[in-house]
């Protein structure tokens, strides 16, 4: 604030601030005090305050259209996807408290009995080992847990990893979209993506597909959205979307495992999609009413090949 | 309501600002369109990365206008590409907007080529204010100091009254 004892004329900034009520209640009472001793400042406020009544005239003429119906349930439908995603781990996690907490009131009842005393001495015994004098074997002990001599080792068992999962592309659209029926997860290769489905809904045509990628970049080109309303969905690591002037490029580290969601407006007649090198392909978005299903190839990096313990 | 009550029921929150903020974009980029995808983009990234201690009307427009104005960046070099590029020229087959009475079409049109002349700081300021937010929340969105959001609110006026200023009966 520029003003001093009424010394020095206030600059617009200060005027602004002074009509917009942005100042802290001494500093409005010293402008005010200032204001009704300087005519030349005085002046100027008017003159701003009639400029910004006339640019609000002026502004309120610009369209205030509001969105129609079909955008309005798009981004309700992608802000309920978002809620589903996040609220999926919260979910989970949830449930995971809720067990434990079970186990360990199940546990604690249990304890009064005999065989459960027994249940965990064996357990006790197992994790910590029998060696007498061992704290395992006191704690076994203590439960009522009798040592017995090692049998003989049984044959190796080797532990089959689980597969990994790779969801199926979300199904969830507005209520434009047709009714479809919900598919198995689908297989995908590494540096391949799963079909690549294209589901209308409402003003947009999502195409959906899932992942497993190289390290590197992928570029998804998309002709008609620079913009890229594009969003990857359970992305586990973040991976961007950034759109640039070579399409939609995928920043992807080792071990990427995404589903990827791409609304193309159906007011374009057609998009030209094309993932990494891969041939261009052009699809027509008016056949509204059917569901395409289309393969494509996601590009390799060779710097995969460089990271230590890529797989 | 406090931040993380307010992030609790964020259907709540789409309905109450939804409409305002497509409002807002589609005067600050005339494009209902690009309005419609950074509207939506500050629901997900509401969803997905709640604000921690902002007022969450404020973050929305904050980070509606970044979007915004990352997106036509990114489409400024896009067309770039495209001009270099004829045998690639975009395929989509827009139509018309609804027809406006033109009366009222030809005063939209004076005061959005007006507007457009702004810089983008100076339009986004403009707006904010319009939408009643505090100097410190446009500072925000815009980047700069609260301090200067004054400044930046006076030039914006002046050069907007120097450029419709002449037309005013006719926008009346």
């Amino acid at each position: 604030m520029t003003v001093l004892a009424g010394s020095r004329h206030l600059g617009d900034d200060d005027l602004i601030r002074y009509m917009d009520h942005q100042l802290d209640r001494e500093g409005q009472r010293l402008m005010g005090a200032h204001l009704r001793t300087c005519a030349g400042c005085t002046a100027r406020l008017d003159e701003l305050r009639r400029t910004s009544a006339l640019a609000s005239e002026w502004l309120s003429l610009l369209p205030a259209e509001m969105p129609d119906p079909g955008k309005r349930a798009v981004a309700l439908a992608a802000v309920d996807r978002a809620r589903f995603r996040r609220r999926g781990t919260g979910v989970l996690g949830s449930a995971w408290l809720k067990a434990a907490a079970s186990v360990v009131l199940l546990v604690s009842v249990g304890m009064a009995t005999e065989p459960m005393r027994a249940f965990v001495a064996r357990g006790v015994v197992g994790l910590g080992g029998s060696e007498p004098g061992s704290a395992a074997a006191r704690i076994a002990e203590w439960l009522g847990h009798r040592h017995e001599a090692p049998r003989p080792a049984a044959a190796p068992v080797t532990l089959q990893a689980p597969p990994e999962v790779i969801y199926a592309p979300d199904t969830r659209t507005p209520a434009a979209a047709p009714a479809r029926a919900e598919r198995p997860a689908p297989e995908v290769k590494r540096g391949m993506s799963a079909p690549l489905q294209f589901m209308p809904a409402g003003p947009d045509v999502s195409l959906v597909f899932s992942s497993v990628q190289a390290v590197g970049t992928a570029t998804i080109w998309l002709r008609e959205v620079p913009g890229g309303n594009a969003q990857a969905v359970r992305n586990y690591r973040g991976e961007e979307m950034v759109p640039g002037p070579q399409g939609l490029e995928i920043r992807n580290r080792r071990g990427s495992t995404a589903d990827y969601v791409i609304t193309v407006p159906t007011r374009f007649r057609y998009v030209r999609v094309r993932v990494g090198d891969g041939p261009e392909v052009q699809i027509a978005t008016t056949k509204s009413k059917q569901e395409w299903v289309w393969t494509i190839k996601l590009q390799s990096s060779a710097l995969d090949d460089q990271v230590p313990g890529a797989h | 309501m406090t931040p993380s009550e307010e992030r609790l029921n964020v259907t709540q929150l789409f309905l109450q600002h939804y409409d305002g903020l497509y409002r807002y974009l589609v005067r600050l980029t005339g494009d209902a369109d690009l309005a419609a995808d950074a509207a939506q983009e500050a629901f997900v990234r509401l969803v997905e990365r709640p604000p921690q201690d902002r007022h969450v009307r404020a973050w929305l427009f904050a980070v509606a206008t970044n979007v915004v104005r990352d997106t036509a960046r990114a489409r400024a070099r896009w067309m770039t590409l495209l001009m270099g590029s004829p045998d690639r020229a975009p395929m989509g087959d827009v139509g018309p907007g609804p027809d406006d009475a033109a009366e009222s079409a030809e005063r939209r049109k004076i005061v959005r080529v007006a507007l457009d002349r702004l810089s983008w700081k100076e339009r986004t300021v403009l707006l904010m204010r319009e939408e009643g937010f505090a100097h410190h929340e446009i500072a925000d969105a815009v980047g700069t100091t609260t301090g200067s959001v004054g400044t930046m609110i006076a030039r914006a006026l002046k050069k907007l009254a120097v450029e419709l200023a002449p037309t005013s009966e006719t926008l009346r």
